[in-house]
């Protein structure tokens, strides 16, 4: 299996800057997401790791070796491409097959590589169809399959489900983070869906405008963006953001103003003093409806999930997103007032940088594969 | 509300379609006004038995295998190296699309002035490398090479703009797959490219097929079928017929013969298209 690393990695497109110095390390066997808006570089960053894209500078090294100069077929690595790139005049076998019989490997072993993957994959009653004649989960297998049967010592993900209906996203999510157990391999994976992110990834790396936001596991990037761009980008429905003044600050906390009275942030000052302008953030589930908060607002849109309910609200100043329960009576145009622990705001600098909070969340060492299986 | 439409085409078109076929039936004379005289099943005998007819459809035969085979080959070698250019492309696709743009008559008279064995560029060039020595549009052989590479220079360019066409549809991530798969630029073209233009080119192949059969112009204005009628291919052996002899009951069963023939190439290329469309 592999380590990735990337070292200072730029990228030039004709004199725009798509890359602009990236460090990364991925251990052996992680699940890492890139993920960022359209056009933050998460692509050709990928592409740059596969070969399809040199890099204008910096170095990029599989188990220590750097490969900057080794072609694409030579990495040993294999990449699901968004579109899933299948060979439309081949079988199901063919396409799968298709790295090994480039590589001159006798029928019979091909054959039986081929059905190994199409096994893993439940693919085994298709092999004979071209992909015209699937449907886009199973295309979306084979193109995995044909990675597979590579036996690569990293994976890569472009995007591979954004094609895909809802229903059928949720179910391959399922499907590849099983996958990553069963492969016990190195995976990476590019998207700009951030569930997407949270769900599969061991690391999450936020990219934005070519540069690295932030890299942590998803409780981490959740519960402690490092600036503003993270924590409006991680979390659904967005994060609250509002201006507020500083009261006072000291080792405890910083005291902000409210409309309903002053409120203790447990965050480090790291210089803030009295009278200065910070953000807010809350997020929406983090806010509680309650008769006696600091907040009042005007209903503007209710949607109503079932398990839960989400309220739009606004008040002279500002507008607010708040998750509920399902059970929530109100109407649009009730006004309500609400509340949020202080513990779960954030505070954000003039430059959008947070202000660290004075504790760690207890969850945010903790990786996907120990969320499902307890570890020995 | 039709009516006046059907009528001009059936005017244009189906009149002069029926009446061909009644004169390929008559002994047609043009001296002293237009007389039919009915000759039954002659002149389609002589379709099927004249020596004359025979060598010209081999001729035919053989200019039509080497003009569109290389016209395919150099023009798809063509294709494949302008679609890998990164710049100047266009310029390029325009500077190529230059040939077919000149009356083929144009380039037969071109032709006939470039190889001219008095003043003939060519014709000077292959005399002073020693390669030919003599009057190549005069000579058996020669002037079958000389008419074919003309119809090669003229429409090469044809085929390479559709097949460019054509390349430009071939996604670029499967291509990048088959990379990562380990293909080399042989294999791509092998397994991925080829494959994925395969109905394009065989789109180009029948245009270039049925404009071969009907062929005309730059042989009627280098070598008018000679020398020794070896470059008599059957449109000109038709023309012959027709308005050097008059024999104009004949020269219907013959050109009726072509529009069979020409049919037959179509529908063969439709159905092989259609086996294609269903099969990938």
């Amino acid at each position: 299996m592999a380590t990735l690393q990337l070292n200072n990695i730029v990228k030039d497109f004709g004199g725009t800057q798509v890359i602009k110095g990236v460090d990364l390390e991925v251990k052996d066997r992680e699940f890492v997401v890139f993920v960022g808006p359209s056009g933050c570089g998460k692509s050709t960053l990928m592409r740059m790791i596969a070969g399809l894209e040199s890099a204008t500078s910096g170095d990029i090294l599989i188990d220590g070796e750097r490969i900057n100069d080794v072609g694409p077929a030579d990495r040993g690595l294999a990449m699901v491409f968004q579109s899933y790139a299948l060979y439309p005049h081949m079988t199901v076998e063919d396409n799968m097959g298709f790295s090994l019989r480039l590589a001159k490997v006798p029928k019979a072993e091909r054959r039986e590589k081929v059905l190994a993957a199409a096994r893993i994959l439940q693919l085994e009653e298709l092999l004979d169809r071209k992909p015209r004649a699937l449907s886009g989960g199973q295309r979306q297998r084979v193109a995995i399959g044909r990675a597979i049967v590579r036996n690569p010592s990293i994976f890569l993900f472009d995007e591979p489900l954004s094609n895909l209906d809802a229903a059928l996203r949720v179910q391959m999510r399922i499907e590849l983070a099983r996958l990553h157990e069963e492969l016990d391999a190195t995976m990476i994976y590019v998207t700009h869906d951030q569930i997407e992110a949270m769900t599969m990834a061991d690391k999450i790396v936020v990219l934005q405008g070519g540069v690295v936001e932030q890299i942590g596991s998803p409780m981490a990037l959740y519960h402690h963006p490092r600036n503003r761009f993270v924590a409006g980008f991680i979390g659904s429905p967005k994060m609250n953001f509002l201006g507020v003044e500083v009261r006072g600050a000291d080792a405890e906390g910083v005291d902000v103003v409210l409309p309903g009275g002053d409120c203790r942030v447990p965050v480090e000052a790291n210089g803030v003093s009295s009278g200065d302008t910070l953000t807010l953030g809350v997020r929406p589930e983090h806010l509680t409806l309650d008769d006696q908060g600091p907040l009042t607002g005007n209903i503007l849109v209710i949607e109503r999930l079932g398990g839960a309910t989400t309220l739009y609200l606004e008040n002279a100043d500002s507008q607010w997103t708040l998750v509920a329960d399902g059970d929530v009576a109100h109407r649009v145009h009730d006004q309500v007032r609400f509340s949020f622990d202080p513990a779960c705001a954030h505070l954000f600098n003039g430059s959008g940088e947070a202000l660290p909070h004075r504790h760690r969340h207890p969850l945010v060492a903790i990786d996907r594969k120990e969320n499902r299986a307890p570890s020995a | 509300m039709m009516s006046p439409a059907l009528f001009l085409l059936a005017l244009i078109t189906l009149v002069p379609f029926f009446s061909i076929i009644w004169m390929s039936f008559n002994d047609v004379s043009l001296m002293g006004g237009l007389a039919f005289e009915f000759s039954g099943l002659d002149n389609w005998q002589r379709v099927f038995t004249d020596p004359d007819i025979r060598s010209s459809w081999l001729i035919s035969l053989v200019y039509f295998l080497a003009t569109v085979g290389l016209e395919m080959v150099i023009g798809t070698v063509m294709a494949l190296l302008v679609y890998s250019l990164t710049r100047g492309s266009n310029i390029i696709i325009s500077l190529l699309l230059i040939p077919m743009f000149i009356a083929p008559v144009i380039v037969g008279l071109l032709g006939r002035f470039m190889l001219d064995p008095s003043h003939g560029l060519y014709a000077w060039l292959l005399n002073e490398t020693g390669l030919f020595d003599g009057n190549i549009l005069g000579s058996v052989g020669s002037a079958m090479v000389a008419v074919i590479l003309m119809d090669v220079w003229e429409w090469t360019p044809l085929v390479a703009l559709i097949v460019l066409a054509g390349l430009a549809s071939v996604p670029e991530d499967t291509l990048e797959a088959a990379e990562m798969d380990g293909a080399k630029y042989g294999q791509k073209l092998l397994y991925i490219i080829l494959p994925s233009i395969s109905n394009i080119l065989l789109v180009a192949l029948l245009i270039r097929a049925m404009d071969a059969i009907r062929f005309f112009a730059i042989i009627f204005i280098t070598t008018n079928g000679g020398p020794a009628d070896s470059t008599k291919i059957i449109p000109i052996r038709l023309y012959d017929i027709a308005f050097r002899f008059f024999d104009l009951g004949y020269a219907a069963a013959v050109g009726i013969t072509m529009l069979v023939f020409s049919i037959m190439v179509a529908t063969a290329f439709t159905k092989l298209l259609k086996r294609q469309e269903t099969s990938s």
